[in-house]
C-alpha cells in the first residue's frame, strides 16, 4: 500500500535541521461550563500542552475530566474562555486577542464517536469530502480515496452507502476520511467505543500501523485505559480540567505520579503507612519503595504496586517479603489472581501466569522488588 | 465575531432582521397606534364596552371555547392512550387522525355538517324522518356549534399527547400493574398526570386555534344566533364600512390577554417540576393488552370519530355537488355542472381557487426556504439566534385573528397602501404559519444535527456548503412534510383571507363567504369538494412518503 500523499498545509513545513516540529501548541487554556444550578465547572483548568509532529498523544481519564473537551477545543468546536491554541505555528484561539478560526479553516481531521458518515453519500463520496475543499484535482482525488480505502481494507465497499454497512464497516470508513487528508492532525474522539471488543483490538492494531505508515500527528480520546496504553506514544491523564501526568504509557503505568492516576492505570495493592528513615513503615512491617518527588519524612504515604510485580517465593535480592495465608484465587484465563493475607491485616493480590500458583489455604512466602513499588502521597489532589 | 462575516450568513442574517420586522412591527405599530391616538382607543373601548352585545357575545365564546377544549382533551387524550400505549391500535388511523382538520379545511367540514345535520334539509334528518324516527338533529344549536368545534380542536390536543405517550417510558406503567392497579387504574394515577404537561399544551394549543377559528362560528354560529368573538371582529373589519379598525384592535387585545393568562397558568403548571420522568427510550412494543371487546370497542370509537370529523361532511358536500340544488336526499338527477361553474364561471369562483393555489405554492416554497435559513441560523446559538426563536414561534402564541388586524393596522393604510393586495395576503400567511415552518425546519436539524454537520466542518467545509452540500440533502423529506403543511394551511385558510383579501384578489376562503352569504349551496359544496380533495391527496401522499422512509 502506498501512503496517501503528502499534502503541503500552510505553515506546517519542517523546520530546517530537522527537528520534530511542535503542530499543536496549547497555553493556559480554559473552559468553564456553568451549570443550570448556578455552579461553574472547569472543564479544562489553565492547561498548557505540546504535541510534535508525529506523536500519537492519548487525553485518559474518567468521564467529566476535560478531555472531550479539549480535543473539541482544538477542532474549534468548543469555544475557550481564556488561553492560546497555535496549530503548525498559527494561533487559532486567543480570546484575549479576539482570534477564533472557524472549525473549516483549522485543516484538521477528526474521527468521531457515532462515525459521523452522511447516509446520503457513498463511501467514496464521504471519503472524498475533506479533498473537496483542498482544491486538489478530480484525478488525484480518486486514486487518494482509493489508496486510503485499500489501506483501511474496505476497498470494495467504495460504492456503498453507509447504511448497507456493519458497526465495524463504518468505523472503517469513517477512519478513512480522517486519514484522506495527509499527514495532518487527526483528532479522534473515542472512536472505538461503540464497536465490539474483538473489532475494537483490529482497529487499534491498524491505526497503530498506519500511524507508522503514514505518520499522521494523532490527539487521541478515550477512557479505556488498555486501548491507550496500545497506541499512545505519550499519554497524558487529566484529572478535573488538569494534566495529573504525562509521558511514555510505561512510565505512567508503572510509576505513577500520584494514586489517583495509580488507580485509574490498573490494580494495584496499596498499603498505607508513615515514611519513616526512607522506608514505609507499615502495619505488615517497613517497605522499601521509590517516594515520589516532594513526598516529605513522616507524611502519611501509600505504598502501591501492581499485582503482576509480585513473587511467590521471591529470589533472594528482594527485601520486602512476608509470610501470609493464600485466601483465594481468581482464574482469569491469561493469569490467575491470588489473594493473600498478610500480618497486620493487610492483604494482596499476587498474579502468576495461567493456571498455575499455590492452593488455597497454604502458607505461603510472597515479595515485591523495591523499584516496584511507588511511595504516592495519601491523598492525590 | 469572525465567523459572521461570510457573504451567506451576512444574506441570513439580513433575512433574520427582515422576519423580525415583518414580525414585530405591525404588533409594535398596533400597539403604538393605541398609545399616541389614546383618544381614540379610549372612545372605541367605551363604545365597545356599552354595546349591549358585548357580554352576551363574551360570555358564549367562553362557553363554546370552554367547553369544546374540555370535550377535545378528553377525546384527544383516551385516543391517543389508546393507540400509543394498548393493543387496540389501529396504524393508520393514528397518522390520520392528527391531520384530519388538514384532510377537510374546517369551511368545508363546517358546510358538510351544515348539509348533514339542518333540521329541514339535512341528510340524516331526512333519513331520519323516512326511517320514522321523531329525532330531529340540530346543527344550529349550542350543542351542534360545540360539537363541530370540538371536532376541529381535538387533532390539536391530540399531536403533542400521542407524541408525549410514544416516548413515555412503559417501566412506568408496568410498575403501577405490579403494584396491582388495574389498566384504567394505571392511566389515570400514572400515565395521564405523567404527561399532563403534554395535555396541557395541547389544551393550549386547541384555545389558540379555537380562538381564531372563524369558518366554523360564521356557518353554523350565525343561523344559530350565538356570537362569536372572531365572527366579530372579521365583520367589524369587513362589514362595515368604513372599517372599524379602532373596535376591531379593542376586541383582539380582550382576545391577547385571555391567551396570555392561559400561557401563564401553563408556564406556571410546568414550573411546579415533577414531570421530567419521561425517558428518552423508544418503548419497543410493550403495551396494555385491552381485551377483544376493548379492542372492538375502541376501533368503532376511532372509525366513528374519522367519520364524523371527515368522510359523512365531505360525502355531504360531495352529494350536494352533483346535485341541481339541496335536497336532502341521495337521488339525482346527478351532474358536474357546479364543478364545472367553479371553473368556468367568468365571477371570482375559479379566480379564487387558481390564486389559493398559486398562493400555496408560493408561501410553501418561500416560507420553507426561509424557515430552512432561519433554523440554521438559530442553531448556531446566542443572543439572536434567541430573538429569532421567539420571534418566529410568537404568532403561534397570538390568535390568527389578532396578528390579520395588526397587519391591517401596520400595512393596509399609507405609507405602504398594502390594502386588498396580493402581497398583503403573502405576508400575512407568510407570518401566520412561520411557527409551523420553523418548527419542521428546526426538528429537521435536530434529527441531523451534531455530528454529521461537525464532521463536515473539520473536513474543512465552510457553514454555507456544510447546509447546501450536508443538512439540507439530509433534510429533504422533513422539508417537504413541512412543505405540505404550509401549503395546505394556506390553501385552507379563512381568518387572514377573509380579512384580507378583496374582490381584487380573490382567495378560496373568500369565495367560500361570499357564496355562503348567497346562498348558493351546491357550488359551495363543489369548492369544499375540491379543496378537500387538494389538501387530502397533498396530506396524504406526504404521510406515505414519510412511511417509506
Amino acid at each position: 500500500m502506498g501512503a496517501p500523499a503528502v499534502e503541503s498545509r500552510p505553515g506546517g513545513a519542517q523546520p530546517p535541521g530537522g527537528a520534530p516540529s511542535t503542530r499543536i501548541a496549547v497555553h493556559g487554556l480554559t473552559k468553564t461550563y456553568t451549570r443550570r444550578d448556578g455552579t461553574t465547572v472547569r472543564a479544562v483548568d489553565d492547561l498548557t500542552l505540546d504535541v510534535d509532529a508525529g506523536e500519537f498523544l492519548v487525553l485518559l481519564g474518567p468521564s467529566g475530566c476535560g478531555k472531550t473537551t479539549l480535543l473539541r477545543a482544538l477542532a474549534g468546536l468548543e469555544s475557550v474562555q481564556a488561553g492560546r491554541i497555535e496549530l503548525d505555528g498559527r494561533l487559532v484561539d486567543d480570546p484575549a486577542a479576539k482570534v477564533r478560526v472557524p472549525t473549516e479553516r483549522r485543516g484538521l481531521s477528526m474521527m468521531f464517536q457515532s462515525y459521523a458518515l452522511w447516509p446520503h453519500k457513498t463511501v467514496a463520496q464521504n471519503v472524498e469530502y475533506p479533498l473537496t475543499t483542498r482544491r486538489i484535482g478530480r484525478t488525484e482525488r480518486a486514486d487518494r480515496v482509493r489508496s486510503v480505502l485499500d489501506a483501511v481494507g474496505v476497498g470494495r465497499l467504495a460504492g456503498q452507502y453507509p447504511g448497507a454497512l456493519s458497526g465495524g464497516q463504518q468505523q472503517r470508513v469513517a477512519l478513512a476520511r480522517s486519514l484522506v487528508a495527509g499527514d495532518g492532525i487527526v483528532l479522534f474522539d473515542e472512536p472505538l467505543s461503540n464497536v465490539d471488543a474483538r473489532v475494537r483490538e483490529q482497529l487499534r492494531t491498524e491505526i497503530r500501523r498506519l500511524h507508522t505508515e503514514i505518520g499522521f500527528t494523532a490527539v487521541y480520546v478515550t477512557h479505556d485505559q488498555e486501548e491507550a496504553l496500545t497506541l499512545a506514544t505519550r499519554l497524558l491523564v487529566l484529572r478535573d480540567g488538569r494534566i495529573a501526568q504525562s509521558g511514555p504509557p510505561a512510565e505512567v503505568y508503572l510509576r505513577p505520579a500520584d494514586s489517583g492516576v495509580a488507580r485509574f492505570m490498573g490494580a494495584g495493592n496499596e498499603v498505607t503507612g508513615v515514611l519513616c528513615g526512607g522506608v514505609v513503615s507499615s502495619t505488615v512491617g517497613s517497605i522499601e519503595g521509590e517516594a515520589v518527588p516532594g513526598v516529605a519524612e513522616g507524611a502519611e504515604v501509600v505504598a502501591f504496586s501492581r499485582p503482576e510485580t509480585w513473587y511467590f517465593d521471591p529470589p533472594p535480592g528482594v527485601r520486602n517479603r512476608w509470610r501470609g495465608t493464600l485466601v483465594s484465587t481468581a482464574f482469569v484465563g491469561p493469569v490467575s489472581e491470588h489473594t493473600v493475607a498478610l500480618p497486620g491485616e493487610v492483604s494482596v493480590r499476587v498474579r502468576t501466569l495461567g493456571a498455575t500458583g499455590p492452593d488455597v489455604g497454604a502458607e505461603v512466602e510472597v515479595g515485591v522488588p523495591a523499584d516496584a513499588v511507588r511511595v504516592l502521597p495519601v491523598d492525590p489532589t | 465575531m469572525t465567523r459572521l462575516r461570510s457573504p451567506f450568513a451576512l444574506v441570513v442574517g439580513l433575512l433574520g432582521v427582515l422576519v423580525v420586522v415583518l414580525v414585530g412591527y405591525p404588533l409594535l405599530r398596533t400597539v403604538g397606534g393605541i398609545v399616541l391616538d389614546w383618544s381614540t382607543f379610549a372612545a372605541a373601548a367605551e363604545e365597545v364596552v356599552a354595546a349591549p352585545n358585548l357580554l352576551p357575545m363574551l360570555g358564549s365564546t367562553a362557553l363554546v371555547l370552554g367547553v369544546s377544549t374540555v370535550l377535545a382533551v378528553v377525546i384527544a387524550a383516551l385516543f391517543a392512550w389508546l393507540s400509543e400505549r394498548t393493543t387496540a391500535r389501529l396504524g393508520w388511523l393514528a397518522g390520520v387522525l392528527p391531520v384530519v382538520s388538514l384532510l377537510v379545511p374546517s369551511i368545508a367540514g363546517a358546510i358538510g355538517w351544515v348539509l348533514l345535520a339542518s333540521p329541514k334539509a339535512g341528510f340524516l334528518n331526512v333519513a331520519l324522518r323516512e326511517l320514522g324516527v321523531p329525532v330531529v338533529l340540530d346543527v344550529f344549536s349550542w350543542p351542534g356549534l360545540i360539537g363541530v368545534y370540538t371536532l376541529y380542536l381535538v387533532p390539536q390536543v391530540y399531536l403533542p399527547v400521542s407524541a408525549a405517550l410514544a416516548d413515555l417510558d412503559p417501566a412506568l406503567e408496568e410498575a403501577a400493574r405490579v403494584s396491582g392497579r388495574g389498566p384504567w387504574r394505571t392511566l389515570a394515577t400514572v400515565t395521564l398526570p405523567v404527561v399532563r404537561p403534554a395535555i396541557l399544551s395541547g389544551a393550549l394549543l386547541a384555545l389558540v386555534y379555537g380562538v381564531a377559528l372563524f369558518s366554523v362560528p360564521l356557518i353554523i354560529g350565525t343561523q344559530a344566533r350565538i356570537d362569536i368573538l372572531s365572527v366579530e371582529i372579521v365583520r367589524l373589519l369587513t362589514t362595515e364600512f368604513p372599517p372599524r379598525l379602532p373596535q376591531a384592535i379593542v376586541l383582539s387585545v380582550v382576545v391577547l390577554l385571555v391567551l396570555g393568562a392561559a400561557w401563564a397558568v401553563n408556564a406556571r403548571v410546568l414550573r411546579g417540576g415533577r414531570f421530567a420522568t419521561i425517558g428518552g427510550k423508544s418503548t419497543g412494543d410493550r403495551r396494555i393488552e385491552l381485551g377483544r371487546t376493548g379492542t372492538i370497542v375502541t376501533r368503532v370509537g376511532m372509525v366513528g370519530y374519522l367519520l364524523v370529523a371527515a368522510v359523512l361532511p365531505f360525502g355531504a358536500l360531495v352529494v350536494v355537488s352533483l346535485q341541481g340544488f339541496w335536497s336532502g336526499r341521495l337521488t339525482g338527477p346527478f351532474s358536474f355542472e357546479n364543478y364545472a361553474d367553479v371553473f368556468g364561471s367568468a365571477g371570482s369562483t375559479f379566480a379564487g381557487l387558481r390564486n389559493s393555489l398559486v398562493l400555496g405554492l408560493l408561501c410553501a416554497t418561500v416560507g420553507m426556504a426561509l424557515a430552512l435559513l432561519l433554523a440554521w441560523r438559530i442553531g448556531r446559538g446566542g443572543g439572536w439566534a434567541r430573538v429569532l426563536d421567539a420571534t418566529t414561534k410568537l404568532p403561534g402564541a397570538l390568535s390568527h385573528v389578532v396578528i390579520a388586524v395588526a397587519l391591517v393596522a401596520a400595512f393596509a393604510g399609507p405609507p405602504f397602501a398594502l390594502g386588498g393586495s396580493l402581497l398583503l395576503l403573502v405576508l400575512a400567511y407568510l407570518v401566520l404559519y412561520l411557527p409551523q415552518a420553523t418548527l419542521s425546519a428546526q426538528s429537521s436539524f435536530a434529527t441531523v444535527g451534531g455530528e454529521l454537520t461537525e464532521a463536515s466542518l473539520v473536513a474543512g467545509e465552510g457553514p454555507a456548503g456544510t447546509l447546501r452540500r450536508i443538512s439540507a440533502p439530509l433534510m429533504t423529506r422533513g422539508l417537504l412534510a413541512g412543505w405540505v403543511f404550509l401549503f395546505v394551511l394556506v390553501v385552507g385558510d379563512i381568518t387572514a383571507s377573509a380579512i384580507l383579501a378583496s374582490t381584487r384578489t380573490p382567495v378560496v376562503g373568500f369565495v367560500i363567504l361570499g357564496l355562503f352569504q348567497n346562498g348558493t349551496y351546491p357550488t359551495l359544496a363543489a369548492l369544499g369538494a375540491i379543496i378537500t380533495v387538494v389538501s387530502s391527496v397533498v396530506v396524504l401522499a406526504a404521510l406515505a412518503l414519510r412511511r417509506s422512509a
